[in-house]
C-alpha cells in the first residue's frame, strides 16, 4: 500500500440496464480525507455509479480498487466490511420503528448478540454523541422530520464504522438551516479522517462544501476539478451543456378573481398535535403566493388540508368559489385542483407502476384515454409519449416502471401529471426538489407560463430563492400561523428569515 | 413534522422488482427451473428408498397426457385452481393477501348449489347464469367483510381470511346437516340441482365440462379488469401505494373492498363450477383445498395474471400426474406428498420477492 493510491478508485466502470447505457466506462479518483462533490443532470448515472461501489448494482464492466487493491463489491454488507457507508436519495427507513432500532436494523448475525432495545438506545445515543448528531433515539422514525431522519440515516451508515460516506443528495429535502449543520457535520467529519462523496445539484454547495468535484453526463465522467477552480456558472454549463439561466423573468399580470381560499383554518398532525392554526389566505388568478418556512411548521399539513388528504378540525378551503372543505379529492381536482406532493415517492408515484399509468393516474377522464371505464392503450402511449418530450422525462418510455428511473426524472412524472391538467389552482409542494439546474429553470419557466395563463399557484418550498424568485406575495408560516405576509418585491432573505426563525410576528405579542 | 412513510421503492430490490413484472413469458422462466429443482429432490429420494424413478416419473410427468381420460382428469383438476387462483391474483393486485379462498369457493359452492335445486323451472343457461351469480355475491361478500375490516380497522386480512374459511365451512356444515339435507342421501350434501344446469361434459368420460372454459373466460377477463381498466389501474394504484392513490382521487377504503369483493366472487364462482360440474349438488368436502393449492399456483405464477394461469394447469398436472403415480407404480402415497411439498417450500423460496414486496407494503403502511 502506498501513500499515493487513493482511497477509491474506478476503472472503466460500465454498467447497462437494457440498451440503456447508465455508465460509461467511468474513471474516478476519490483521495482518502477528501470530500468529493459529484455533479450531472438528472439520469447522468450519478447514483447507479455509487450503488456500484456499495454493491448495490454490479457493473458490466470495470474494476473498484481500495486503496490500490482491486475488490469486488457484491452487497451492501460487504461494502459496509469494506468501510463504506451510503446514505440513499430515497430514505430507507422503517417508519413504525424508533431511531435507534432503524441504525441497528439488520446487523449480521454473529456480530455479536442481537441488540435489544436499551442496549440499542444506548449505543445509538453514544453514537450520536460521537459525531455531533443530536437526535432521539427513542422517537418512531414516522414522527421525525426529514433532516432527522436523514440524520438517522447517516449515523446508520457510520455504525458500521464508514471511513468512506456517500452521501446521495442529501440536502435536497433539507431546508437551508439543516443544510447548513449538514455540512458542518460533513466537515467534521473530514477531520475525523473520513471521506465523503457528495452528490448535490445545488451549486453553491459544491463550493461550500467540496474539495473537488467530478460531473458526470450521460453515464460519463466529463470532468474534475478543484473546487476553486470553477464558478457556479461554469460547473452549470460543464452539467447541462449549455448556459443557464439562473433568473426567471416574471412578466406582469394582473391578478384576477380569487380562486383559492382558506378561511380559519386548524387541523392536526398524525400525532394528534396541532399543526395548523387559524390560517387564513387567498389565491387570486395569475398570481403565485409561496408560502416560506421552515420545514415541519404546517406547510406541509395545509398542503393535506387544501387538498383533501386530511380533514381539518376547523375552517374553510374554497376552489373558483366553491366550498370544498368536506370534498373528496376527486371533487377537488375536479373542481380545478393540481397538487405536486413535497415527498415524491409518498404521494407522487406508485415506484412498480409504469411511467404511463403513473402519468394517466388523475387523467383517465380525459377525452380519448378511456371509454366507459377501458383504457385505450394505443392513445395512452402516444399521450404519455408527448409528455416525455414535453417535460424531458430522460430514459423513459410509457412501459418503463418508475422507479427504474433517476430521482429527478420521477420528480418530473410527477410535475407532467399535474402541470398537464390545466388547474385553476396548483398547490406545488417543493416542486423542483432533486431536479437539476437546467429542469429546475424549466419548471420555473412552466410555473411562470401557468400564472400567465391565469392559474393561481400556491408554492410551498423551503427554498427561500425559489420562494423570492417565483412568488407574487409571500407568506411566513411559524408553527402553524402565518407570522408574516408581504409583497414579493419588498421581501428579503433575511427579512424573511426573522420571521422563519419566530424573531418577529405581525401579531402582536408572538414573540418570546 | 409530517408523516413520513418509507421509501416504497427499494433500490436495492430494483432489479428483481423489474424482473417480476416483465412479460409472462419471463415469468415462466423461474418457476420452470423451480419445478425442475423439486423434481431433482424427488428423483433423489425415489431413489434412496430403492424404487426405479423411471417408471415413477414416466407416470408422473407423462401420465396425465397418456390418453384422452387422463388429460381430461388434468383439465378437471385445473378447473377449480384456475378460479382459486385468479383470486388470490386479484387481491394481491390490490395489496390483500386473500387465504381465504377455500371458504369463498364453499359458500360459493353451497349457494350456487341452493338456487340450483330451488329453481328448477328456469331454462338452462339462466339457471347456471343465475347460479354462478349467486355464487360470486356469496364469496364475494364474504372475501368483502375481511376487506371492511381491514379498511376500517387495519385488521390483517390475512388472519381474517384464514379465520373465515372455517367458519365458513361451519356454516354450510349446518346447512348440510340440518335444513338443505338431502335425506335420501347418505352424507353431509345438498339434493342435486337441476338437471339443466348440468355442465356438459368435454372429454367423457373424464369429469372435464366447459367449466373450464367458463374458468378460463374469467382468467382473462381478470387480465383485462386489472390491465386494461380504470378500476384496474386504480386497484393497482392501492395495491403498490397507498398515500399515492388517495392523492390521486382513488377512495382507497372503497377500492380495497371491492377488490376483496371481486376477488372473493371469482373464488365464488369457482364453487359453483365444481358443483354445476362434478358432484350436480353441494358436498361437504368436495374441495380438497383447492383454495390454498390456488395459492399456491398463484405465488409460481408470480401473481401475474398469465403466469397465475398457466400455474394453475402446470399444478393440476402435477396433482393428476401424483395421482397417476400413485395408482401404475409402487411409489408410495406419503412420497407423493413429500413431492408436493418440497415443490411448494422451493416454489415458496423463489417467490420470496413477491410475497417480500407485499410484507414491505404492509410494513410501510403499518
Ligand atoms: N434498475 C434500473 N433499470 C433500468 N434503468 C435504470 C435502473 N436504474 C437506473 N436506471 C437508469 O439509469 C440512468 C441513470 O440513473 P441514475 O439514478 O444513476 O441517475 P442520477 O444521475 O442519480 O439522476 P438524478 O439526479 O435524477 O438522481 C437513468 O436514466 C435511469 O433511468
Ligand atoms: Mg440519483
Amino acid at each position: 500500500m502506498t501513500t499515493t493510491s487513493p482511497l477509491l478508485e474506478l476503472r472503466g466502470i460500465t454498467k447497462r440496464f437494457g440498451h440503456l447505457v447508465a455508465n460509461d466506462h467511468v474513471d474516478l479518483q476519490v483521495a482518502e480525507g477528501e470530500i468529493h462533490a459529484l455533479v450531472g443532470e438528472n439520469g447522468a448515472g450519478k447514483t447507479t455509479l455509487m450503488n456500484v461501489v456499495f454493491g448495490l448494482v454490479h457493473p458490466d464492466e470495470g474494476d473498484i480498487l481500495l486503496r490500490g487493491t482491486p475488490v469486488t463489491i457484491r452487497s451492501p454488507l460487504a461494502a459496509a466490511r469494506h468501510g463504506i457507508g451510503m446514505v440513499h436519495q430515497h430514505f430507507k427507513l422503517v417508519p413504525s420503528l424508533t431511531a435507534a432500532e432503524n441504525i441497528f436494523l439488520g446487523r449480521e448475525p454473529g456480530n455479536g448478540p442481537m441488540l435489544d432495545g436499551p442496549e440499542a438506545l444506548r449505543k445509538a445515543a453514544e453514537l450520536a454523541e460521537r459525531y455531533g448528531l443530536t437526535i432521539d433515539p427513542a422517537t418512531r422514525v414516522r414522527f421525525l422530520s426529514v433532516g432527522q431522519q436523514q440524520r438517522v440515516e447517516i449515523l446508520k451508515a457510520l455504525s458500521y464504522d464508514a471511513h468512506l460516506l456517500i452521501l446521495d443528495e442529501p440536502t435536497a429535502v433539507l431546508t437551508p438551516q439543516e443544510t447548513e449543520e449538514l455540512i458542518q457535520v460533513v466537515h467534521e467529519l473530514r477531520t475525523r479522517g473520513k471521506t465523503v462523496i457528495f452528490i448535490t445539484h445545488k451549486l453553491n454547495e459544491v463550493r461550500a462544501v467540496a474539495d473537488r468535484f467530478s460531473v458526470m453526463r450521460d453515464g460519463r465522467r466529463i470532468a474534475t476539478l478543484s473546487t476553486g477552480e470553477a464558478t457556479e456558472a461554469d460547473i452549470a454549463r460543464m452539467m447541462v451543456g449549455r448556459e443557464v439561466l439562473f433568473r426567471v423573468t416574471k412578466p406582469d399580470v394582473v391578478p384576477g378573481q380569487p380562486v383559492l381560499e382558506v378561511t380559519g383554518l386548524n387541523g392536526l398532525r398524525v400525532d394528534g398535535t396541532e399543526a395548523v392554526r387559524d390560517v387564513s389566505l387567498e389565491v387570486r388568478e395569475g398570481e403565485i403566493v409561496g408560502i416560506a418556512g421552515v420545514e415541519g411548521n404546517g406547510q406541509s399539513e395545509l398542503a393535506e388540508f387544501v387538498c383533501g388528504l386530511r380533514p381539518p378540525t376547523a375552517g374553510k378551503v374554497f376552489i373558483d368559489g366553491r366550498e370544498v372543505t368536506r370534498a373528496d379529492v376527486v371533487q377537488r381536482r375536479a373542481a380545478g385542483l393540481a397538487f405536486v406532493p413535497e415527498d415524491r415517492m409518498d404521494r407522487g408515484v406508485s415506484g412498480p407502476m409504469s411511467v404511463s399509468e403513473n402519468l394517466a393516474a388523475t387523467h383517465y377522464l380525459d377525452p380519448g384515454l378511456s371509454r366507459f371505464g377501458v383504457v385505450a392503450p394505443g392513445r395512452l402511449r402516444r399521450w404519455t409519449r408527448a409528455l416525455i418530450g414535453r417535460f424531458d422525462i430522460r430514459n423513459a418510455n410509457p412501459a418503463t416502471p418508475v422507479h427504474a428511473l433517476s430521482g429527478g426524472n420521477i420528480q418530473k412524472v410527477v410535475l407532467a401529471r399535474e402541470l398537464s391538467t390545466e388547474p385553476k389552482v396548483l398547490v406545488a409542494a417543493q416542486p423542483s426538489r432533486g431536479l437539476d439546474v437546467g429542469a429546475t429553470e424549466a419548471v420555473h419557466r412552466t410555473l411562470v407560463e401557468q400564472r400567465s395563463q391565469g392559474r393561481a399557484i400556491l408554492l410551498i418550498s423551503s427554498e427561500l430563492s425559489e420562494i423570492l424568485s417565483l412568488s407574487d406575495r409571500i407568506l411566513v408560516m411559524y408553527r402553524g400561523r402565518v407570522v408574516h405576509e408581504t409583497n414579493a418585491r419588498d421581501a428579503t432573505d433575511e427579512g424573511l428569515g426573522l420571521y422563519m426563525m419566530g424573531l418577529k410576528s405581525d401579531h402582536p405579542g408572538d414573540v418570546q | 413534522m409530517t408523516e413520513h412513510s418509507a421509501p416504497l421503492v427499494d433500490e436495492t430490490l430494483r432489479g428483481t422488482l423489474v424482473a417480476n413484472l416483465r412479460s409472462a413469458g419471463e415469468a415462466l422462466v423461474q418457476p420452470a427451473l423451480t419445478l425442475a429443482a423439486a423434481l431433482v429432490i424427488g428423483l433423489l429420494l425415489i431413489v434412496g428408498i430403492g424404487e426405479n424413478p423411471i417408471p415413477a416419473y414416466h407416470a408422473f410427468l407423462f401420465g396425465s397426457f397418456d390418453n384422452a381420460l387422463d388429460f381430461g382428469n388434468l383439465l378437471a383438476k385445473a378447473t377449480p385452481l384456475i378460479s382459486t387462483a385468479i383470486c388470490v391474483m386479484i387481491a394481491f393486485r390490490g395489496g390483500a393477501f386473500n387465504v381465504g379462498g377455500e371458504g369463498q369457493m364453499y359458500l360459493g359452492a353451497f349457494w350456487g348449489a341452493v338456487i340450483g335445486f330451488t329453481f328448477v323451472g328456469l331454462p338452462g343457461p339462466l339457471l347456471i347464469v343465475a347460479i354462478m351469480i349467486a355464487a360470486g355475491i356469496a364469496g364475494g361478500l364474504w372475501a368483502a367483510i375481511a376487506g371492511a375490516l381491514k379498511a376500517f380497522w387495519e385488521v390483517d386480512e390475512v388472519v381474517s381470511t384464514l379465520l373465515m374459511n372455517y367458519i365458513a365451512m361451519l356454516i354450510t356444515q349446518y346447512f348440510v346437516d340440518n335444513q338443505f339435507k338431502d335425506v335420501t342421501a347418505g352424507g353431509p350434501m345438498t339434493a342435486y340441482v337441476a338437471r339443466q344446469a348440468w355442465l356438459p361434459q368435454m372429454l367423457p368420460p373424464s369429469a372435464v365440462t366447459i367449466g373450464l372454459l367458463i374458468a378460463i373466460a374469467i382468467g382473462i377477463a381478470s387480465w383485462f379488469l386489472m390491465f386494461r381498466t380504470v378500476w384496474g389501474a386504480n386497484v393497482r394504484a392501492v395495491g403498490t401505494n397507498r398515500r399515492f392513490a388517495q392523492a390521486m382521487g382513488v377512495n382507497v377504503r372503497r377500492t380495497l373492498i371491492q377488490t376483496m369483493f371481486i376477488s372473493g366472487a371469482v373464488a365464488g364462482i369457482g364453487g359453483a363450477i365444481e358443483v354445476m360440474g362434478v358432484e350436480h349438488r353441494f358436498y361437504q368436502g368436495f374441495s380438497p383445498g383447492f383454495g390454498f393449492l390456488g395459492l399456491t399456483a398463484a405465488l409460481l405464477g408470480r401473481l401475474n395474471p398469465w403466469g397465475t394461469l398457466a400455474m394453475a394447469f402446470l399444478y393440476a398436472a402435477l396433482l393428476n400426474g401424483a395421482a397417476i403415480m400413485q395408482i401404475q407404480t409402487p411409489v408410495p402415497n406419503p412420497l407423493v406428498n413429500i413431492l408436493e411439498g418440497i415443490i411448494v417450500v422451493v416454489m415458496t423460496a423463489t417467490a420470496r420477492p413477491a410475497i417480500r414486496g407485499l410484507l414491505r407494503r404492509k410494513r410501510a403502511a403499518a
